[in-house]
């Protein structure tokens, strides 16, 4: 269920209302801007930037055309690859080890308190490598499959079926 | 496509990535709406993705969320405008300056107004010591024409209208000897006609022999049609011709408008 009540108040301009979705969409938002920029300073510009537009914006947000999940994930997608084509992201100091979300979750002190993170950990440590640089480039950095399927020089097809499997063998030690 | 075909066909997870087409995207919206399986399905993609992603993310700061209130609500950041104090002293200042000039102007104007009304009064003053003046003189000319009538030496001699010319004509002379002045009142003669002008006879009877004593050139614009007459030679008789302007040697006897003898 999305708290479809919550996003008219938002609409109809309700800063309580705002104020409870940022609660409940800034921490995965972050981390799809963070698995883009990988700097935390740029990351935190970024999400301000995404809010901000999510407030102005919110009246283009129909249930119609998608979640709205997904309307903020396309948001902080954009914003955050337009970052990546700034001055500040050249000079940042970014974590080039991570260059995908396994490493970004195995990197240290991410630990934080609305995840059990050490339990998704070892479930994404499960996935076979492809499955994080399917998951990776589809959802996190929002490829179509072709783009993906040119990316990782994989036939379409192979990308279309792991596409599916991959995200419903993390589901299931998710959900179990 | 039936729920199950939907759901194992991969684009479910798309349309939780935003990555569908828009044509496949509303097909995925229609049967959410059709199938309440499809629709769980997508939610659980959703709350999975939504957790990796939370997982994933370093820990969003306290702070950002302040920032971005501060963001959406310019208008409440705090702005130090210069405060709006009510400058009484300043007020007054100016509020006395302005009923000063305001009251100065009105004595102004009363000033002037003052000044005008003392032009008029002392016009009216001149106008009224003038009108004095003529009625002390008015007093005093009937005072002496009194006189004349009361001075033992006179003649009063009646001059009635000439019943062929002027029946209703009269003239009356107070004729004096001794100081041969003849005081005429004309007052029962009537306009010349344009042109013309009264000539007085002093007549001998015995010859008959006219002498003019005078011209009444200022009959119309004279007020009490009283003339007086010097020099006047010894009369027996006066009389009154209507003439030629500037008068002639001889009386036109058929003019002769009034005639009276002592």
């Amino acid at each position: 269920m999305q708290p479809d009540d919550l996003i008219l108040q938002l609409q109809n301009r309700n800063e309580k209302a705002f104020s409870k979705l940022y609660e409940m969409y800034s921490e995965s938002t972050f981390g799809i801007i963070y698995s883009i920029v990988l700097d935390k300073d740029l990351a935190e510009e970024v999400l301000q930037d995404v809010f901000v537009k999510v407030w102005d914006k919110a009246d283009t947000y129909s249930s119609t055309k998608g979640r709205f999940f997904t309307w903020i994930l396309n948001i902080a997608r954009n914003a955050a690859i337009d970052k990546t084509r700034s001055k500040a992201f050249k000079n940042s100091r970014k974590n080039l080890d991570a260059d995908n979300f396994v490493h970004i979750l195995e990197d240290s002190g991410n630990l934080n308190q609305k995840t059990d993170t050490i339990g998704l950990r070892k479930f994404v440590k499960a996935l076979e490598p492809l499955c994080i640089k399917i998951i990776d480039l589809l959802y996190f950095k929002g490829y179509t499959q072709v783009e993906a399927s040119e990316t990782l020089e994989i036939p379409l097809g192979t990308i279309k079926t792991r596409n599916r499997n991959c995200l419903n063998t993390l589901r299931q030690s998710m959900e179990d | 496509m039936n729920a199950q075909e939907y759901i194992a066909s991969g684009k479910l997870e798309l349309f939780v990535y935003g990555t569908l087409s828009e044509a496949e995207n509303k097909e995925v919206v229609e049967a959410a709406n059709k199938f309440p399986e499809v629709r769980e399905e997508i939610e659980k993609i959703e709350t999975s993705l939504k957790k990796l992603s939370e997982g994933v993310s370093p820990g969003v700061s306290n702070n950002i969320w302040n920032t971005i209130v501060s963001r959406i609500k310019p208008s409440d950041r705090k702005v130090y405008t210069l405060e709006r104090k009510t400058n009484w002293p300043a007020i007054t200042g100016w509020a006395a300056a302005i009923l000063f000039i305001g009251g100065l102007m009105w004595m102004m104007k009363q000033n002037n107004d003052l000044s005008n009304q003392i032009v008029d009064i002392k016009n009216q003053n001149k106008m009224l010591e003038e009108q004095i003046v003529s009625a002390e003189d008015n007093l005093e000319n009937t005072r002496q024409l009194l006189e004349v009538i009361r001075d033992k030496n006179i003649d009063v001699v009646n001059l009635p209208g000439n019943a062929e010319v002027a029946p209703d004509a009269f003239a009356k002379v107070f004729y004096n000897k001794e100081s041969k002045t003849v005081h005429l009142d004309a007052k029962g003669l009537p306009e010349p006609p344009e042109g013309m002008v009264y000539q007085v006879w002093s007549l001998k009877l015995d010859p008959l022999t006219p002498t003019s004593i005078g011209l009444l050139d200022d009959f119309t614009t004279d007020e009490n049609k009283v003339f007086i007459l010097q020099d006047i030679p010894d009369s027996e008789a006066f009389g009154i011709t209507l003439e030629p302007a500037g008068g002639s040697e001889t009386p036109t006897l058929t003019q002769l408008y009034t005639l009276g003898t002592i």
